[in-house]
């Protein structure tokens, strides 16, 4: 390694401005979102910070420092808005940093279809406010909507809140730009859909900066929806709610942000029995009316009188802080994790695995809502506080379950959050040995001295 | 008495909801500047690190990241009281100097010394004292508090806007006028009417101020060809600590405005940071002083 040829030879590209070395500078890189590294920096544990930090303005310097990287035997980690929640951003102490903020524009491709080419440093919510400054919108609100950025949002294949509408991130790509180490700049055009062998953009939706560091994606965009109605009602069970769920999905008349809420967390955020479904229909205005007139009568109520439900829950959608604090105040971390299961095993993997984290002890609170459905199944979301004294115990606890739970049902261990660190040692719970090797294979292939980072993949 | 590691701690634990309000952040791109980030090395400071000084600097104290929380934190003055390290805010007495005149006082705050045309007039009908606010500024922004008795005045013209946290407490807003109002009062219209001007009212006045304040400027100045309303990092001890910064966000926030066009602060200090950078600036009073080129 030759880091400080490495760092002289950046300080050239980019100019001495845009490299980071000092120790109050590079600080705030030690750590992104992920709850444990949080917790323990509260708790006045120290992270590491990277050996650098560079901050590019254009891919072409994104390739050249891939390539001064590998010349001086560096590994880089891509740093976006820093909300991911597992540490996938989080470096070791002799890694740089590419901040990818300066990758910051946006600009129509193609306005009359509504493409957007963005840089992979842009804020989503600066490109929604944009957007609709335009009359369009791209209708992807994760809950780091105010401080995701589009680059972050695409390595982590990203979902948000209107999925069940629109669907993921992965919906709204039509092209995009990936700097990998041994090839370069690849460069996939944007187009509505294409047949051609591996879809090389769609491979690198969620590749987490392992593969390539994504530059430049282009989105597909809605019209701004004319109409917009709120909705909520109240189901006997989670059991019954999942099961009008499935039923309101098959049918396609689900609205388009759609939760439903277990009988726990309805207490918890409504602060009434039973189990709560709210939603938000979209569209024209004679289609939005249709729907829920449809929607009523299939679930045998007046739907729009339940709208006080969404209403309250829209209110407070990205305002994490205020439950973190009171939670912290009482020593009790928060912890969320998000699986996804065919709709056959959705109630079993519900039950099952809340009766095991029930007896996790050091677990105060577990409770379940699910807020992205699709034909074959949903994604269930768990929210759980614990004893913050005990957190390096409790925390590996609830993970180790709600894994091998969501395994065990037949579902996937991971349904937006992505790997980062935390997700490492489950992987093979996912794909197994050979989904492993395969990765191996295609790692080694592109990016044979791990430019990139590759050690989920040596855990794995 | 401001608890500034629970302020910090309530921007640490959070993800940065805030993070695309902040000017120095979004236009300088230095990370330790986003307000979690600044809230992190602000507990690290207080911890011991204090070679992470220059990070609580990179604050105007512009509110932005407390207008748009979720919980309304204000980090901003946790960071200014942490500023030097400080286990105890210590208090600074202030002095205003008698500028004469008779009947109901009336207290100027500026960072600029009334120009005496202006104090002749005004002579006429008040007894007038100028707080000159930058013997208080940095002692303020280094996390000091301002002792003073308003209650000795009856009226208060603010000129200065940056200090203004420090001096206006709610209880006082009704004996206090912002300059432009003053002009509003004094009968001013339109008086750049055909004149190109910019007009720059300053980040630390809230949503609801800035609007009031927009509107009344429009009355007495006519309509500027562009409205700024976001910090141009004149304030806040920024120019003094990180000079380059504060140069590169007037010049963000200016960008597309010609250097010859005058710009309207309401703001003293402000003045004094578009005059460094080679802006052409006044405030109100060089208004009522009779100046109006």
């Amino acid at each position: 390694m030759n880091r400080e040829r490495f760092i002289e030879q950046v300080r050239k590209l980019l100019g001495d401005r845009w490299v980071i070395t000092g120790a109050w500078e590079t600080y705030p890189y030690s750590r992104d979102y992920w709850p444990l590294l949080v917790y323990r920096e509260l708790r006045g544990l120290e992270h590491v910070s990277p050996a650098a930090v560079v901050l590019p303005e254009t891919e072409e310097e994104v390739t050249e420092i891939t390539r001064l990287a590998e010349e001086n035997d560096i590994i880089l980690v891509p740093y976006g808005g820093g909300s991911g929640v597992l540490g996938g951003a989080a470096p070791e102490s002799d890694w740089v940093v590419v901040d990818l903020s300066r990758l910051n524009w946006i600009r129509w491709y193609d306005e009359k279809a509504g493409i957007v080419d963005v840089g992979a440093g842009v804020y989503l919510r600066l490109l929604e406010e944009w957007l609709q400054s335009q009359g369009r919108t791209l209708r992807h609100f994760p809950q780091s909507y105010p401080e995701a950025v589009i680059g972050g949002l695409v390595s982590t294949r990203s979902i948000g809140q209107y999925s069940t509408g629109y669907g993921g991130i992965e919906d709204m790509i039509v092209g995009l730009n990936i700097v990998i180490p041994r090839i370069g700049k690849l460069q996939v055009k944007p187009v509505p859909r294409r047949s051609v062998l591996l879809p090389l953009d769609h491979m690198f939706i969620g590749n987490e900066g392992l593969y390539g560091i994504i530059t430049r994606v282009y989105l597909s965009t809605y019209e701004l929806p004319e109409c917009s109605e709120k909705v909520g009602w109240k189901n006997e069970s989670f059991n019954d709610a999942l099961e009008n769920a499935r039923i309101i999905v098959r049918k396609r008349i689900h609205p388009e942000l759609f939760r439903i809420y277990d009988e726990r967390e309805s207490t918890l955020h409504f602060g009434e029995d039973g189990s709560i479904s709210i939603g938000v229909i979209e569209g024209s205005c004679r289609i939005v009316e249709a729907k829920i007139e449809d929607l009523g009568e299939l679930i045998g109520k007046d739907i729009r009188s339940g709208s006080s439900y969404a209403e309250k829950w829209l209110d407070k959608r990205f305002n994490v802080i205020e439950d973190l604090w009171k939670l912290y105040e009482v020593g009790m971390g928060f912890e969320t994790i998000e699986v996804s299961v065919p709709w056959g095993w959705a109630y079993p993997l519900y039950t099952d695995s809340l009766r095991k984290l029930d007896s996790i002890e050091g677990l105060y609170f577990a409770g379940v809502h699910a807020s992205h459905f699709y034909q074959s199944g949903a994604a269930l979301y768990y929210t759980t506080a614990y004893s913050l004294e005990k957190i390096d115990d409790v925390y590996r606890e609830i993970w180790d379950t709600l894994m091998e739970e969501a395994s065990k049902h037949y579902g996937s261990i991971s349904h937006h959050h992505g790997i980062g660190r935390m997700r490492l040692k489950y992987l093979k719970l996912e794909y197994g040995e050979e989904g492993i090797h395969f990765l191996r294979q295609v790692k080694k292939a592109v990016d044979p001295s791990s430019v990139l980072r590759d050690d989920p993949l040596r855990l794995g | 008495m401001h608890d500034v590691v629970k302020t910090f701690t309530r921007c640490a634990l959070c993800p940065g909801v805030c993070v695309t309000y902040c000017p120095i952040y979004m236009n300088t791109h230095i990370r330790a500047s986003a307000p979690n980030n600044l809230a992190r090395l602000g507990l690290k400071y207080l911890k011991g690190y204090e070679s992470y000084d220059p990070a609580l600097w990179l604050c105007t104290g512009c509110r932005e990241c407390e207008y748009n929380c979720p919980i309304s934190n204000p980090l901003w003055n946790a960071a200014r009281i942490s500023r030097g390290k400080k286990s105890r805010v210590e208090a600074v007495k202030v002095e205003t100097k008698n500028l004469g005149g008779r009947g109901s006082s009336l207290l100027v705050v500026s960072s600029i010394i009334p120009d005496q045309a202006l104090v002749e007039y005004l002579k006429q009908f008040y007894s007038i004292h100028w707080l000159d606010t930058g013997s208080i500024y940095m002692a303020y922004w280094s996390g000091s508090e301002v002792q003073l008795n308003l209650d000795a005045f009856d009226y208060i013209i603010i000129d200065d806007l940056d200090v203004t946290p420090a001096l206006i407490p709610g209880k006082l807003k009704g004996k206090v006028i912002y300059s432009i109002q003053l002009l509003e009062m004094m009968g001013y219209r339109s008086i750049l009417e055909n004149k190109a001007f910019v007009l720059h009212v300053p980040c630390k006045i809230s949503v609801d101020g800035k609007e009031l304040l927009i509107n009344v400027s429009y009355k007495v100045l006519g309509k500027p060809i562009r409205t700024i309303s976001k910090c141009i990092g004149g304030g806040g001890g920024l120019p003094e600590k990180h000079p380059v910064i504060a140069s590169e966000l007037v010049h963000s926030a200016m960008k597309g405005s010609r250097k010859d066009y005058l710009v309207v602060t309401l703001c003293s200090r402000a003045k004094t940071h578009l005059l460094s950078s080679g802006y052409q600036a006044k405030t109100p009073l060089d208004f009522i002083a009779g100046d109006m080129n």
